[in-house]
């Protein structure tokens, strides 16, 4: 823990009880790096998801439309699904998030849901464009909450894991 | 839960009173009783008793809140709220880079402009080597016009750095509330302000460009293995010496001042520098990567090439677009130190 004259982004959401909650913003490096080792630990599940179609039997020589069909399928899953499950069904964290300790929520601080993971997923190629996820990377720049093109049309943000805490008093002018 | 159905009817400064008593008891039945106000005053207690140490008078105090703004008690009713938030914690060396991109975001307009003023030259220069090879020269290490470009590009650096931390300097630390900031993001630019830059620059960077130019220029057949101990010496130095610069930008003295306050800081002040600059390097690195994979790309689609020149320019162009971010990530580590933040650091 380092601590001194620093000011980490925060942002208050409102839950729907109508507590406002206070939540560290994850900036664009822990981001960055997140998505550099979910991007690792894709590419190892795609090695090792080959080997096994391999070991199975399945080949281009033997069964080639059925083994490029699910070379496909393999690959949907890694690149596409694996972000959704993560999102859906453990909180909002990738185990690259997890590694840094950043999750994904929604506006109002709840769970990521089905349809708000799909939309934020599908616009991850969006947020690539034109190459090395420039777009994506000046949206979280310039937007509100830190939010690339995904989150703000999926209504989510990506926070740091901390304890949430309601909005102390703050001094006046 | 506290009982509220039995606490007598009391004015809001008896309220606070017993809020303030050291009583648990009475502060537990104060907090409870705020519920009766449906005024700003009362939310902004309840909502300032919310993280209190006594669990019930936390519970009650985030119920009453609750409820008063439910009742339509608003807190931005009143007067605008100042940022408070000046001091924090930070929990690791990524966060100390994303505090860097939050700084940014807070002043970028001052910043980027003067990152626009005091890297001119150098994107101006990077631009240039994309334009050698359709002027037929030659480029490529050991040719003259390499040496002249490295000659040129060392002069703009050593004359220009100074700029850039006068004014890009200025610029990420005005972004930080504390009065200290302030006064050194609106001090008068001076002469002297520059001379100490531009020494402090070369201590700071002198042993690693001469280093550079032995091992381009004067290694020979030696090159690959002189410029595998360079790195290690330029590793071994720079993470040492890279907060050198904000000090003397925080200082505004002469340079042994802000080099005394290095070697204060000593091998426990090192240690927390040589941590952070980590997800500094990893940042670099993965941000050379991507830009040089993109420069390639574009550069193989429109030019069908990508030799020494090009490279080198989407190099130098690189350079120029990431040190705003490398000038405030050494300023936001430098006030780190110099706070003795790096003290508290939990293992």
């Amino acid at each position: 823990m380092y601590s001194g004259h620093v000011m980490p982004e925060q942002i208050t959401l409102t839950t729907p009880e109508n507590i406002e909650l206070k939540f560290p913003v994850a900036g664009l490096y822990s981001r960055g790096l997140a998505q550099f080792y979910d991007f690792v630990y894709q590419c190892i599940a795609i090695m090792v998801g080959s080997f096994a179609l391999l070991s199975m039997g399945f080949s281009a020589r033997f069964f080639g439309p059925l083994y490029v069909a699910l070379s496909f399928l393999l690959y949907f899953a890694v690149f596409w699904l694996y972000y959704i499950y993560y999102d859906v069904y453990h909180d909002g964290q990738t185990p690259g998030k997890r590694r840094l300790g950043i999750r994904v929520v929604t506006m109002d601080g709840g769970r990521v849901g089905w349809a708000a993971s799909i939309a934020r997923n599908l616009l991850r190629p969006v947020d690539f464009l034109p190459l090395g996820f420039l777009a994506g990377m000046v949206t979280i720049l310039f937007s509100k909450h830190h939010q690339r093109l995904g989150d703000l049309a999926a209504g989510t943000i990506v926070i740091r894991d901390a304890e949430a805490l309601p909005t102390p008093l703050q001094a006046e002018s | 839960m506290t009982d509220r159905t039995d606490t007598p009817a009391v004015g809001f400064d008896d309220c606070l009173t017993l809020i303030e008593s050291a009583d648990p008891a009475d502060r537990r039945r104060g907090t409870a009783q705020l519920e009766r106000f449906h005024e700003t005053r009362a939310l902004r207690v309840a909502l300032a008793l919310a993280n209190d140490p006594d669990e019930e008078v936390r519970e009650t105090a985030r119920e009453v809140a609750g409820t008063l703004r439910r009742a339509g008690v608003e807190i931005t009713a009143g007067k605008p709220l100042r940022r408070v938030v000046a001091t924090d914690t930070l929990l690791s060396s990524p966060e100390v880079m994303d505090e860097t991109f939050f700084l940014w975001r807070r002043n970028r307009k001052d910043i980027v402009t003067a990152w626009a003023l005091t890297d001119a030259p150098q994107i101006l220069f990077g631009l240039g080597l994309f334009t050698m090879p359709a002027f037929g020269v030659r480029f490529h290490p050991g040719s003259e016009a390499f040496f002249w470009a490295a000659v040129l590009f060392t002069i703009i650096q050593l004359l220009m750095r100074p700029f850039a931390w006068m004014l890009m300097g200025r610029g990420f630390i005005g972004s930080f509330p504390d009065r200290e900031a302030q006064t050194i993001a609106a001090r008068r630019i001076s002469g002297l302000e520059y001379l100490g830059f531009f020494q402090m620059q070369i201590i700071a960077s002198g042993p690693l460009i001469a280093g550079f130019g032995f091992v381009i220029f004067v290694a020979g057949d030696i090159a690959p293995f002189a410029f595998i101990l360079y790195l290690l010496f330029f590793l071994a130095y720079h993470s040492y010496t890279y907060t050198l610069m904000p000090r003397q930008l925080i200082e505004n003295g002469d340079v042994f001042r802000s080099i005394r306050g290095l070697l204060n800081d000593g091998a426990e002040g090192y240690r927390f520098q040589r941590h952070v600059y980590m997800s500094f390097l990893w940042f670099m690195a993965v941000s050379y990567t991507a830009m040089l994979m993109s420069g390639s790309v574009l550069f193989e689609t429109w030019l069908n090439r990508f030799r020494d020149a090009e490279l080198l320019g989407v190099l130098i162009l690189a350079d120029a677009l990431l040190d705003q971010f490398w000038i405030g990530w050494q300023i936001t580590v430098a006030r780190l130190l110099r706070n003795g933040g790096f003290r508290a650091r939990v293992a």
